[in-house]
């Protein structure tokens, strides 16, 4: 709970900690789907009600699934705080599954894999890096899973992830906006004390074995224009010290105008036509990645090439005390930032809450990156930005091979 | 599992959500000031509104010029070359950037408070001494003819692209974006001039939003601004307004190996000063505005057609639309064809039902808020304002409008603009699979991602 006053708004967060990490082969994308089932009714929203009752509240909900977590949300005018209160009970104690409610959203997310992946040039390469990325099938496989697998999933599966993930105590409600804790809290209380406890899954784990040396992979893609690369690392989970000490690296290679990788690839040598590094913060093993497109004339020997030597030689002379300045005010600037909205405060408080037991993990997190030194950030790139842990995945455009003509 | 029968919550009573008014002020050299005290954080969100400086504007056979003059600010200062800005910009943790719109270029800036001296004063230098450097212009005249080339691979930037050219044959706004050829024929110079013409501090506004005492903000504002001079550019001729589309036709473009069609439909609808938006809005909201909406219920809640639908109304200065779309697996693009444009036929005839009506306005007047949480919201709102030339108090007499709003005026401006026999349908999809279905709706002509098919 945190009170934002100052605008009538709040926003009600339930993360459950169930994402398409739990998925066997064989029910891949099920999490998601399942997401998709929340919103088609419980035991007093008839079908369409959900929608129809946050829009005549004037609010605005979604979920999000990850390989993580499922997060279900609303942000509605602070007086109608009991409404998403009721609608988040009421489905986490009876939603109502069907059939028909299936396969209609069945439907739904193979239209929303079409249009984000199969339909989209290089979307399907980063299934593929994640693929070549993992070995063990948690995190190898993508959140949206195969269209074989949704398919495949029945009533009886959708009954079964039910009862397993969606038990109260698998789940965490964060409330953020314009509200008095103690009254808010006693709302809370009334909606929720009516869901009776159920049995929670065991706490997931798996093991990802070492890295042991570089793996490469091509992708024909015929949806592409360019050639386009990805150079992925495998690292540690989420708040390993070396996250931290990576997550400056990523800022120094990435962030802004002066982040050094995309400066001289993309601004000054154009080499490539887009550059991003990012790093992908998983509860088990992360990645830190890099996606870039390569202009025309310039192979993705040449482009990988040019991102390896500049790994390196970061690796080797580490930050400069500029880029580290540079670095803590982009990081208390984007905290600021990040805090901006009863929403974005409610998604901190939720993962830090869920996988921490802690929702006010944030600022230290923000303390422990403030307090690391250029050595720090040195070593950790020198450690971590390995052949060893490396994948690389070329993209080449293939095209469907018409000649112009009536179609 | 008990059964426990629960009706959902009524509201509580509303609270209040007052916006917060501008406070406005004029420098010398004519840049208008405006400030608000919005906000929880310490940030302030800074834009410079350039009227009559966006792709609308682009001489003739040069189209890009405003999208690449824009960039090519960030090139270097007659201080400092492009590296230099950039680390003056990533030490200030600041983002700045210069973006063209079809009638406006807007300069961004935000910055935490306590660096908002240092920030305008790097936002002033970037906006009066450009150098317009040769070799950064060109590379980003280069960079763009490139990402022209990658951008036509994405199915959403072609029906976009298609739908524009023919909703405005000849007309400005029919450019989504920069064209090879205008692309091919820009010089330095010629950036350069349309900067000096385009980008002048007189008629231009700072915006300015944040946690901070407005009239501080206003100081600070005219501590970066004043005694700099205004330039010497004349004002922008108006854009004229847009041509008159006869009746309905598609325009297909092929884009072999795809797995959906993507239908996008546009005609010509209301301009933002007209008395009439207001109530476009709430009907659009009814049709097509969300998932409550009817477009997306029935064609993905009830029809498993498409993961969504949606409908949207929306203008620029010299004239708006009425739009839909929807994304649907090849095999039923014949049901997905149908269905929205029944939907939509329906609608324009017999307009919202009360149910729907009164949700909608519902909805537009409790929603009100979410955009406007941060500084950028309400600086937002106030480009739109000046831009379109509205009154002073249009976001503060927003709501009553919309709760003003009648199920009859509704119907009306469903009828009188949500119509679709006339307008334009742009289809992007596989050409050998879909053509023969939408030419059985309508003349359909072919395409090819980069233009007409040969």
């Amino acid at each position: 709970m945190s009170p934002q006053r100052g605008i009538p708004l709040v926003t009600v967060d339930v993360t459950y900690d169930v994402g398409s990490r739990v998925e066997p082969p064989g029910k891949t994308g099920f999490a998601h789907l399942f997401e998709h089932l929340m919103f088609e009714g419980s035991e007093n929203v008839g079908k369409g009600d959900h929608f129809r009752l946050v829009a005549e509240a004037g609010g605005s909900m979604n979920g999000t699934t990850s390989e993580d977590r499922t997060n279900y949300f609303e942000t509605l005018p602070a007086e109608s705080l009991d409404l998403a209160l009721f609608l988040e009970a009421d489905r986490m104690r009876a939603l109502v599954l069907t059939q028909e409610k299936l396969d209609n959203q069945r439907e739904a997310v193979k239209e929303e894999k079409r249009l984000r992946v199969d339909n989209q040039p290089y979307a399907s390469s980063f299934e593929t890096a994640d693929a070549l990325a993992y070995d063990a099938f948690p995190y190898k496989h993508p959140v949206i899973g195969s269209m074989d697998d949704l398919q495949a999933a029945s009533l009886d599966d959708a009954r079964d992830f039910y009862r397993r993930y969606y038990a109260p105590a698998n789940a965490l409600l964060a409330v953020v906006g314009d509200v008095d804790p103690a009254d808010a809290f006693r709302r809370v209380k009334n909606a929720f004390e009516e869901v009776p406890p159920r049995e929670t899954p065991a706490r997931f784990a798996f093991t990802e074995p070492v890295p042991s040396g570089e793996r490469r992979q091509r992708v024909d893609d015929c949806h592409a224009a360019m050639p386009a690369l990805h150079v992925n690392f495998k690292v540690a989970e989420r708040r390993h010290p070396d996250l931290f000490a990576l997550s400056v690296v990523e800022r120094i290679l990435g962030a802004g105008e002066t982040g050094r990788l995309w400066r001289r690839l993309v601004k000054d040598d154009s080499l490539a036509l887009s550059l991003s590094v990012s790093l992908d913060e998983r509860r088990g093993p992360s990645l830190f990645r890099i996606f870039s497109l390569a202009r025309p004339g310039v192979t993705l020997e040449r482009l990988e090439a040019e991102i390896l030597g500049d790994l390196s030689r970061f690796a080797a002379d580490g930050p400069t005390p500029r880029e580290m300045e540079r670095v803590r005010r982009l990081l208390l600037s984007s905290a600021v930032r990040a805090t901006q909205t009863t929403q974005s405060i409610a998604f901190l408080l939720s993962e830090y809450g869920l996988y921490d037991g802690d929702p006010g993990l944030f600022p230290h997190d923000v303390e422990a990156v403030l307090a690391l030194d250029a050595a720090a950030v040195r070593d950790a790139a020198a450690r971590l930005l390995v052949a060893p842990r490396r994948s690389v995945v070329t993209v080449v455009p293939s095209g469907p091979g018409e000649s112009k003509g009536p179609a | 599992m008990s059964t426990l029968r629960r009706l959902p919550p009524p509201p509580l009573p509303p609270l209040p959500f007052l916006l917060p008014s501008f406070t406005g002020a004029r420098l010398a050299n004519s840049l208008a000031l405006r400030a608000a005290r919005w906000g929880r954080r310490p940030t302030v969100s800074v834009s410079v509104l350039f009227p009559g400086a966006g792709s609308a504007a682009d001489p003739p056979g040069r189209e890009g010029t405003a999208e690449i003059t824009g960039e090519t600010f960030l090139g270097g200062t007659h201080r400092r070359d492009a590296r230099a800005l950039a680390e003056a910009i990533d030490d200030l943790a600041a983002n700045l950037e210069v973006s063209a719109g079809s009638d406006s270029s807007v300069a961004r800036l935000s910055i935490l408070e306590k660096d908002l001296d240092a920030g305008l004063a790097l936002l002033a230098e970037v906006l009066t001494e450009p150098a317009f450097p040769e070799d950064e212009f060109e590379k980003n005249r280069r960079r763009q003819i490139d990402v022209l080339a990658e951008q036509r691979s994405e199915p959403d930037f072609l029906a976009r692209e298609r739908l524009l050219d023919r909703l405005y044959p000849g007309h400005p706004y029919g450019r989504l974006t920069a064209t090879e050829k205008g692309l091919e024929a820009l010089t330095r110079d010629s950036v350069a001039g349309f900067a000096a013409d385009r980008f002048s501090l007189a008629g231009a506004t700072l915006i300015l939003a944040g946690a901070a005492d407005p009239d501080a903000l206003l100081r600070a504002g005219a501590r970066a601004f004043e005694g700099l001079s205004a330039g010497s550019g004349a004002p922008a001729a108006a854009v004229p307004p847009p041509p008159h589309v006869d009746g309905f036709s598609i325009h297909l473009v092929h884009r072999p190996g795809s797995v959906q069609t993507n239908l996008l439909y546009a005609r010509a609808a209301l301009a933002r000063r007209s008395p009439r938006f207001t109530a476009g809005l709430v009907a659009n909201q009814s049709l097509g505005g969300g998932a409550s909406s009817r477009l997306f219920h029935v064609l993905r809640e009830e029809r498993s057609l498409t993961y969504g639908a949606y409908s949207s109304l929306s203008a620029r200065v010299a004239g708006g639309q009425f739009g839909a779309s929807i994304d649907c697996r090849t095999e039923v693009t014949h049901e997905a064809f149908t269905g929205l444009f029944d939907l939509i036929r329906a609608f324009a005839a017999e307009g919202p039902a009360e149910e729907e009506h009164a949700r909608a306005r519902k909805y537009l007047l409790g929603s009100f808020p979410i955009p406007r949480e941060t500084p950028g919201g309400v600086a937002q709102d106030e480009i739109t304002r000046l831009l379109h030339g509205l009154p002073e108090d249009e976001w503060a007499t927003w709501r009553d409008r919309v709760g003003a709003v009648s199920r009859r005026e509704a119907c009306q401006v469903a009828a009188d603009f949500f119509d679709p026999s006339t307008g334009i349908l742009a289809a992007v999809g596989d050409a050998k699979v879909i053509r023969p279905v939408l030419e059985s709706f309508g003349n359909t002509t072919l395409w090819d991602a980069d233009g007409p098919r040969a």
